[in-house]
């Protein structure tokens, strides 16, 4: 995971403990009508869920993901070896009251609409009727269907069903998670959303299982994975032991003049040879559409899914994200795209403008013989949590407007990419 | 006075005030008013309630007391929902929630929502959430959520709509599609016989369709995957699927059900008087049964069985041949009455029949078979003497016919004499004919006497077809436990042929098997394997089907015979709770072991 996430999770909840899952030797072998073996889907495999962790399943179609988590939730069970969920059998009733589970596709009633639909899986878990349709009136506001509230789920297009496959999930505040294929069908903005949304639940304790084709987002919010192929575990453990390059070290500064930029090559080339890459870095293209699509929100109303707003209450907890109500140090991108322009700023997209070079002292600085600098921090991800340091000047949106505009053949404005 | 208001606001940013709290205009209009919201489903459910509470009490003679009574309790308990109906009807329209605002009517709330340019203040955002609280248990609620689901499902699918229409227009429809004779029978057999057995069949195979669609297809296409995720037992979410099937199975029959005695009613003034008459004595009424007690023939049996084997010549003879041709013949003396001879039977109708019949009809029915060919048309000469046998008896003379029911009535007017002090009918029948005829044991003779009124008996044959859709509803449901929808649902209807099919299973168990059947004897030449499988097969589902076949609530009502409350606990027991009771476990097991998330093989 992202160093600034870490930081981030560091802040709230972190891994503990507690095992929630446990896999041994875990076998789930498909047969045909006459019994004989058809496909082993999932092969011996072992692994740990602790309290807390944000962990990844990660493979190519028909490694075994989904059928693991299918035995986890105990609609599959196992041909040989255990898995237990918080202890328990995953077929056993209570243990699925702790769970909330979203599958690969829509498995909702078509003719429901989202708040009928909410109000079925709460009565699933026993909730009482004014509570429920209290978490109904949330969930819908935070995914973001409040304009569809009427329509029923047959009439949602993919994202939108996706994004009501989100709220079920979370209906019954599950201590255990287990998303399949999230963000799949999802918008960009809801893509971020959902990431948000797993590092919000992480921080309250809760553990996330996430299986997804997209490796960024894995990389984006997961502490830990395993990485299946063949129904095996290929490759298992924190994704920064899994992920790290101990061998380089990337530097990012602002633009330099040629002359501090020839001094800081020569010496670096003076220690390592030739193995030196020069490149001016790109802006995240996630980051730059969300900030397109925020600046467009506020001109016009649609009639489809709109982004999400705060994460509903009760999925706060009492305290908020570790008091994040209260210094707004907690909150997520998808709070603060919810929230009016002079804020929303911060997370728009930056478009690159040429700064002042620093000063050669600065570049004395940087190259001094001196003790060990403190680690480098790694670059920042593009669907990080969103926290701007405090310090960093609000983005102008009219730049990236501009910027699209010049993109699409339009006028370009000043801040129109060159 | 203020009141709150729930503000909805649509897309066009159009504002609708709904007020909280009883709702006078609809306690008052019930139907008109939801037709008026636009909840026309709504609005027929009420008229429904209006006709049927209406017809019921018509039909008891309550007066109009009583109906005001059940209009007051119906318009209150709407007068209190009318709220949630109109949200309903709100979102139905395209109209979100917005806020609530506390103001002194509908116009009031929604100005002061547009002074605000739309955007609630901070103090009305707050939802009034009470609603109706939920009257099942908490650990029953799930189960009652999936009921629900099912309910919902039939109504978006139109499902409800679409079968009311099909039922109301078979209850008027078929009657003027077919005309009556003229007669108390003719236009019985048309207006009970025909039209609940159509809304039976109709129900029926509609039943088995959406138990077997419901599960099936839920789980073909994965939804019942995620509800199984989700802590609900299996038990719960089958049982919640019959339970919602058979409430729309309940609402469809109870609208049927009632237009079609509402028809009964209206319809009778077709009939000329002394028929209209007949039809409230015979059929227009719950009138219970009496037969003779049976007799022990045993000791008979064993006598005469005794005398023959003291006979050397019955030494050569088996033994249980001997003893089956004495049985017969003893009960040939109980059943044949010879020319010229008289028959007794001495029928109980309870000791305080006297007094409790005073003034009723009473009616005899009969069968009997002759001993010689039997031409169609052919009438026998009776002579009946009916009353104590030292008392004031009844006599009459009449010609019937052989081998079918015959019904005759006795003169109300002297129902209190012919009956016994003890409540004992006695029964003299006089064979004027030139051969023997036989009264079966079983069927030969019984006495029918006044129980009840028709509408409570009417109520309770529906609730014995309602029983036999449960009985359908759990067959298609333990079908698609583990098949899919398609072979399913020919499984289950399958199945209902063969439950149809009684005779044939009779006729298989009775020539022993399938393969080899002599033209001569009627029965299997010999015992292979195929043909003891087959009557171990066909007579298990003989069995079965006995257990449950004796209930026929239609035949019943068509003529006049009360279905008592105990016959009704009786019906159920044996249908929903024995045989349907053994489905549904099997239903259950299997859906419970069921890997719902793996392919389904067929």
């Amino acid at each position: 995971m992202n160093p600034s996430i870490a930081a981030d999770r560091s802040k709230g909840g972190t891994p503990g403990d507690e095992i929630v899952v446990r896999a041994t030797g875990l076998t789930k072998v498909f047969k045909d009508f006459w019994g004989r073996p058809k496909a082993r889907a999932v092969d011996n495999v072992d692994f740990e869920i602790r309290r807390g962790e944000v962990f990844g399943l990660l493979g190519p179609n028909g490694s075994g993901k989904s059928t693991t988590i299918k035995l986890l939730l105990g609609l599959l069970y196992p041909t040989k070896g255990h898995i237990t969920v918080f202890g328990q059998s995953p077929r056993d009733v209570g243990t699925k009251a702790r769970i909330g589970y979203l599958p690969e596709e829509s498995y909702l009633y078509r003719f429901l609409n989202p708040g009928e639909t909410l109000d079925f899986f709460g009565s699933l878990f026993q909730i009482d009727a004014p509570e429920r349709r209290r978490r109904a009136e949330q969930l819908i506001e935070m995914v973001g269907l409040n304009q569809a509230r009427t329509r029923t789920v047959g009439e949602f297009s993919k994202g939108m069903q996706r994004r009501i496959g989100i709220a079920q999930a979370l209906v019954n505040d599950p201590d255990l998670v287990i998303l399949d294929e999230p963000t799949a069908g999802l918008d960009p903005l809801g893509c971020r959303e959902v990431k948000d949304l797993i590092l919000a639940l992480a921080r309250r304790g809760k553990t996330v299982i996430l299986s997804s084709h997209l490796l960024s987002d894995v990389e984006d919010v997961c502490d830990r994975a395993v990485i299946y192929y063949g129904g095996r575990i290929q490759a298992q453990g924190p994704l920064h032991h899994l992920l790290a390059k101990p061998d380089s070290v990337r530097i990012t500064a602002p633009v330099l003049s040629r002359e501090t930029t020839d001094r800081v090559l020569s010496l670096i080339r003076a220690e390592v040879g030739d193995t030196v890459r020069l490149e001016n870095p790109t802006q995240n293209l996630e980051s730059y559409f969300l900030g397109v699509v925020e600046a467009a929100r506020r001109q016009a109303e649609t009639s489809g899914a709109t982004s999400g707003n705060r994460v509903a209450e009760y999925l706060r907890g009492t305290g908020g994200f570790d008091g994040a109500d209260a210094t707004g140090q907690g909150e997520s991108v998808l709070e603060r795209l919810s929230r009016p322009a002079a804020t929303v700023a911060e997370a728009a997209p930056e478009v690159a403008t040429p700064e002042a070079a620093p000063s050669t002292a600065v570049l004395d600085a940087l190259v001094r013989q001196d003790p060990p600098s403190p680690p480098i921090a790694a670059p920042t991800p593009p669907a990080t949590r969103g926290e701007a340091p405090a310090t960093e000047p609000p983005v102008d949106l009219s730049k990236a407007n501009d910027a699209l505009s010049g993109l699409l053949g339009g006028k370009g404005g000043p801040g129109a990419r060159k | 006075m203020t009141r709150r208001f729930e503000i909805y606001r649509n897309t066009d940013r159009q504002h609708l005030a709904i007020p909280l709290g009883f709702s006078w205009t609809a306690a008052v209009l019930d139907w008109i008013w939801a037709f008026w919201l636009r909840l026309p489903v709504l609005g027929i459910v009420f008229l429904v309630l209006n006709l049927v509470s209406g017809a019921v009490l018509y039909a008891n003679r309550a007066g109009w007391k009583s109906f005001l009574v059940s209009q007051v309790v119906q318009g209150i308990a709407i007068g209190f929902a009318a709220r949630r109906f109109r949200e309903l009807s709100a979102e139905r329209r395209g109209y979100a929630y917005l806020c609530t605002v506390p103001a002194r009517n509908a116009a009031d709330a929604v100005a002061k929502v547009v002074q605000v340019g739309g955007e609630p203040l901070p103090g009305w955002k707050a939802r009034h959430l009470a609603g109706v609280p939920d009257l099942v248990p908490r650990s029953l609620r799930p189960l009652m959520a999936v009921a629900l689901l099912t309910i919902q499902a039939a109504f978006r699918y139109r499902l409800v709509l679409t079968l009311l229409g099909l039922l109301v227009a078979l209850v008027f429809v078929l009657p003027s599609a077919i005309k009556h004779d003229g007669s108390a029978q003719g236009f019985t057999q048309i207006l009970i016989t025909y039209t609940l057995g159509a809304i039976t069949a109709l129900l029926g195979f509609t039943t088995l369709w959406i138990a077997c669609g419901t599960l099936a297809r839920d789980i073909e296409e994965m939804q019942l995957f995620l509800v199984a995720a989700k802590p609900i037992p299996r038990w719960q979410v089958w049982l919640g699927k019959w339970i919602g099937i058979m409430a729309v199975n309940l609402g469809m029959l109870v609208v049927s059900g009632s237009v079609a005695f509402g028809l009964l009613q209206l319809r009778t003034g077709e009939l000329s008087p002394d028929q209209q008459v007949k039809l409230r004595n015979e059929v227009l009424v719950a009138r219970d049964g009496a037969r003779e007690p049976s007799v022990d023939l045993t000791k008979d049996i064993q006598a005469l069985l005794a005398e023959r084997l003291k006979d050397p010549a019955a030494a050569v003879i088996d033994p249980a041949l001997v003893r089956k041709q004495v049985e017969e013949m003893v009960k040939a003396r109980q059943q044949v009455v010879p020319p010229g001879m008289l028959r007794r039977w001495q029928v109980p109708l309870g000791p305080d029949a006297r007094q409790r019949l005073a003034g009723r009809p009473l009616f005899v029915r009969v069968k009997f078979f002759t001993t010689q060919y039997n031409s169609e048309g052919t009438l026998y000469p009776a002579y009946w003497e009916i009353g104590p046998p030292e008392g004031r008896r009844m006599r009459l003379e009449n010609s019937l016919p052989a081998e079918s029911f015959v019904e005759f009535g006795l003169d109300p007017r002297a129902t209190a004499e012919v009956i016994g002090p003890d409540g004992v009918l006695a029964i003299d029948f006089q064979n004027w004919t030139q051969q023997p005829l036989l009264f079966p044991l079983d069927e030969g003779m019984e006495v029918l006497f006044h129980e009840g009124g028709f509408a409570l008996n009417y109520l309770r044959g529906l609730l014995i077809i309602a029983f036999w859709l449960g009985l359908l509803a759990a067959v298609g449901l333990a079908c698609s436990s583990f098949l899919s929808f398609p072979v399913a649902s020919f499984c289950s209807i399958a199945l209902l042929v063969l439950g149809l099919s009684g005779n044939t299973l009779k006729q298989v168990v009775d020539q022993g098997g399938i393969v080899g059947v002599s033209n001569e004897s009627g029965t299997v030449t010999e015992s292979t394997l195929v043909n003891q499988v087959s009557v171990a097969i066909y007579g298990s589902a003989k069995r079965l089907i006995d257990q449950v076949s004796g209930y026929s609530p239609i035949s019943n009502l068509s003529t006049g015979r009360s279905i008592t409350w105990l016959e009704l606990l009786r019906a159920f027991v044996v249908i929903n709770g024995v045989v349907g009771g053994v489905v549904s476990v099997v239903g259950i097991v299997v859906l419970t072991r069921r890997e719902l998330a793996a392919p389904t093989k067929f």
